[in-house]
């Protein structure tokens, strides 16, 4: 009997994992008959894989699986004034590595600990800087004259002694020192991680004021990181969910004008805007642009019954993409336009689908528990942030756009409405806390999970949704 | 003749009496017997509370003085069948059972001990045999509690490793249960807080925290992934080097195992062991061709390596991109230790494009020469097996989900 169970282990080294269980029993001759079978199975699959070292003679060769995850430290000496900088200089380092270290992927050494001085042009001394662990190193240069500004820096891998890509530089006028010090940002960012920029550029938001129950609510625009507000529309009316052009110029977002909910296009040079469809006593939200701009998606309420639809921006009707007893809300394109997600109530509770762009028969992809809402699809294609209601809390989560490898990022009292930042890397969300007194605040979180922060927006924000990176 | 006839009639007399007392006496034996047996039944019937208890022990100082001979009674009943004593009966204890059914018929004899019998009759006696009846009964009840201990004491035996693992409950747990009845027999707390103990650890330090599993860890899949590497690093404390490859890890679990199993397995050990070194023998004859290179690297020591490489091998600041790529990154070592900076070179990538494949290269190479600065803990006499060397660096464990 122990003879035929031998068999399986010699066949199979997969179950190796298992072995304890087999080697627990102490029943006499059958365990140890079955344990000198496993140890001759071993001895078998040992000598196999010892082949093959034996063979090559080459060199040695080890793997790795695993190693830490930490920020990555580096050093970012002040910029060197080449000329009429003034605190130019140390304001556009600082915003540098206050860019690098928002991410959550990087860490400042404190410049205190810095040693020997720096200069732009000098060869680098990799000593200095490995003695304070520094792994990559920043240097840089600014020029200012006459309103212009020019913005020079050098990125180093300490370690490995070598410079990491070519130096670069920026010009600008002297008001736009900040998106020169994000787009330097940007280029370390880049160059050390490998995902795309996104520090230079901009969020549209609905900002609020006032309690809950009387509150005041106009759209405004800012830097990712909260500076130049700029206010978009007055408080008079109830403004919701601004969406972003594919190009930034053109915002498109729900106002209350009328008393009913109805979608607003605005052209942000000209801070002019117009209703989207005249469809008087519909409501319509929930609007988002296809990927080229071209035209528009929506949320379109008739006799109680709320579907998608679709409207094209040159002059078009509208068509209807979906049809169903069901409520069919918050659809987002896939950055190639051919695929539509959208949350939907159709099986008894809010679930995310994907469906054809011309619309066709939906496929659920969210199968977790909890309630599943607002999803958008990343500016890369490979992933769907959404908000997911689950045992009275609110998360924001990515998944795969076929629903799998779900990952919740946050936890709250009530987190809301993801946007993807331009790199697809960052979300922003709205969180909103609890009581009477409580207020939205813009946050982001890196989708990993970790640099989970608030925006430093100018009071209370929320609905944002992050623009396309900035020419 | 008239002392003829009354001796004959005292004859047929007694020898009537007699047979009438024998006959009495077989039949009362029967109903004796039945009798107790009730009495017992009705005993276990009764509820006794333990102040009632303690009443009728106050109560009952006559009672103690009949208790001795009640005892006698219950034993038989209770326990052993109520047949056997019959027969001795029969033969000399006559007197004592006769007492207690006879007083009618016998008032003469039985008077002194009618005054015994109503107290037994009174049930005072017959329920200090139920109460220890019951008071067994509880026992019993204990004892399944204690039938249920020695279970859970085979199984701890394994523990002391294994509890790191055992996060996930079930099966996990029963592996790791006979390891820990060495340790301590009768504490089946300890074992289930000692896991929790272990359980967090690999968590924190291998899942990424988020704020929403920062304090629950409610994903189910992470845990058993993160507690397998754990055992690992428990390995170099055997220290034995049978181990080579990751077949060899599994060995010498099972080494450690068998050794705790029991004499029987020592046998088995030592086979392994021979087995090995006969390997081991194997693997050393061809090395050992080339004069150079000296006795290959053991496990400990490529262990070492990649613990000290690892160490410095940070993936924090690569893109998703990157974490899905596998590089081979080839290096040439010095004498010292140090790896040569400038003869780090990528040999082979797998899973992503130029750009991700730049950045998992880059984070390989920071890793290598980052923790030099004393160089790697590499045998000198070895150096011609360590001269050339190649890193594969496999982030897919490290990938976000």
């Amino acid at each position: 009997m122990p003879r035929p169970d031998c068999f399986p282990y010699f066949l199979a080294p997969a179950p190796l994992a298992a072995l304890p269980r087999y080697l627990v029993p102490t029943k006499g001759i059958s365990a140890m008959l079955r344990t000198l079978c496993l140890a001759a199975a071993l001895m078998g699959s040992a000598a196999l894989s010892a082949m093959p070292a034996l063979a090559q003679g080459g060199p040695l060769r080890i793997t790795i699986t695993d190693g830490v995850i930490e920020p990555l430290p580096f050093a970012a000496p002040v910029f060197t004034d080449e000329g009429g900088a003034g605190e130019l200089a140390a304001a556009i380092t600082q915003l540098v590595a206050a860019d690098l270290e928002g991410t959550g992927l990087f860490r400042q050494i404190d410049p205190s600990a810095y040693i020997g001085g720096t200069s732009f042009d000098a060869p680098v001394a990799y000593e200095n800087w490995k003695a304070i662990n520094a792994q990559a190193l920043i240097t840089g240069a600014v020029t200012a004259s006459g309103g212009r500004v020019q913005v020079k820096f050098r990125l180093y891998d300490v370690f490995s002694g070598q410079p990491l890509g070519e130096g670069l530089q920026f010009a600008g006028t002297e008001a736009d020192w900040r998106r020169m010090a994000h787009k330097v940002a940007d280029q370390i960012y880049g160059r050390i991680t490998g995902e795309g920029p996104y520090f230079d550029s901009r969020v549209v938001y609905v900002s609020e004021s006032g309690p809950k129950n009387a509150r005041q609510k106009r759209l405004a625009i800012s830097d990712y990181d909260g500076a130049n507000v700029q206010y978009l529309t007055d408080s008079s009316t109830i403004v919701l969910a601004p969406r972003f052009s594919p190009d930034g110029n053109r915002i498109l977002y729900t106002s209350f004008e009328t008393g009913f909910p109805r979608i607003k296009l605005m052209d942000i040079g000209a801070m002019a805007s117009k209703s989207l469809a005249d469809l008087q006593g519909n409501m319509t939200f929930a609007p988002r642009f296809s990927p080229d701009g071209s035209s528009v998606i929506f949320s379109l309420e008739q006799g109680g019954n709320t579907d998608l639809y679709g409207m094209s921006l040159r002059g078009g009707g509208i068509n209807q993409l979906t049809n169903s007893p069901a409520i069919e809300t918050a659809p987002s394109y896939s950055p190639d336009g051919s695929q539509i997600v959208f949350e939907s109530d159709r099986s008894g509770t809010q679930q995310i689908y994907v469906m054809p762009a011309g619309g066709g028969e939906p496929t659920r992809i969210s199968f977790g528990e909890g309630r599943y809402s607002t999803p958008v699809w990343s500016p890369r294609g490979d992933m769907i942030a959404f908000t997911k209601q689950n045992k009275g809390r609110f998360h924001i989560g990515v998944m795969r756009t076929d629903g799998s490898e779900e990952r919740l990022l946050t936890s709250s009292f009530l987190d809301e409405g993801p946007t993807w930042a331009p790199n697809g890397r960052v979300i922003m969300f709205t969180r909103e806390s609890a009581g009477s007194a409580g207020g939205a605040q813009l946050y982001s979180v890196d989708i990993s999970g970790r640099a989970l922060r608030a925006v430093p927006m100018k009071g209370a924000a929320s609905d944002p949704s992050w623009s396309p990176l900035l020419p | 003749m008239d002392v003829a006839n009354e001796q004959r009639t005292g004859m047929i007399v007694s020898a009537v009496g007699h047979g009438g007392f024998l006959l009495w006496a077989l039949v009362g034996g029967f109903f004796n017997a039945p009798d107790t047996r009730t009495t017992v039944m009705t005993s276990e019937v009764s509820l006794m509370s333990s102040e009632q208890f303690a009443a009728l022990q106050a109560a009952a100082p006559k009672a103690t003085t009949a208790a001795p001979d009640a005892p006698s009674m219950p034993k038989a009943g209770s326990e052993t069948p109520p047949e056997p004593p019959k027969p001795e009966p029969q033969a000399k204890p006559e007197p004592k059972p006769t007492p207690e059914p006879e007083p009618q018929p016998e008032p003469d004899p039985a008077p002194e001990v009618t005054e015994i019998t109503p107290p037994e009759a009174q049930v005072s006696d017959t329920p200090p045999p139920p109460i220890t009846s019951p008071a067994t009964e509880p026992a019993a009840m204990v004892s399944p509690t204690i039938s249920q201990k020695p279970k859970p004491k085979p199984a701890p035996r394994v523990a002391p490793e294994p509890t790191e693992a055992p996060p996930p409950d079930a099966v996990v747990a029963e592996d790791t249960k006979p390891q820990q009845a060495p340790d301590e027999a009768a504490k089946p707390d300890q074992p289930v807080e000692e896991p929790k103990a272990a359980t967090a650890p690999p968590e924190s330090g291998e899942v990424l925290k988020t704020e929403e599993n920062k304090d629950n860890e409610p994903a189910s899949s992470a845990p058993v992934a993160s507690s397998r590497p754990k055992q690992k690093p428990a390995k170099p404390a055997p220290a034995k080097e049978p181990a080579e490859e990751p077949a060899a890890p599994t060995e010498t679990e099972v080494a450690q195992t068998t050794e705790q199993t029991g004499a029987d397995q020592a046998g088995i050990d030592s086979a392994l062991a021979d087995a090995m070194a006969g390997e081991q023998a194997e693997e050393a004859s061809p090395g050992t061709g080339v004069a150079d290179n000296g006795p290959p690297m053991t496990s400990g020591e490529k262990d070492a390596l990649v613990l000290a490489v690892k160490a410095c091998w940070n993936v924090g600041a690569l893109s998703t991109d990157a974490l899905r790529t596998v590089v081979t990154v080839g290096v040439t070592m010095g004498q010292d230790g140090r790896p040569d900076a400038g003869s780090i070179r990528l040999i082979e990538a797998s899973g992503g494009d130029d750009t991700s494949t730049r950045q998992a290269f880059e984070a390989g190479r920071r890793a290598i020469i980052r923790c030099t600065k004393d160089g790697y803990p590499l045998p000198a006499e070895k150096y011609g097996q360590w001269r050339e060397l190649e890193v594969v660096f496999d982030p897919s464990q490290m990938r976000m989900k």
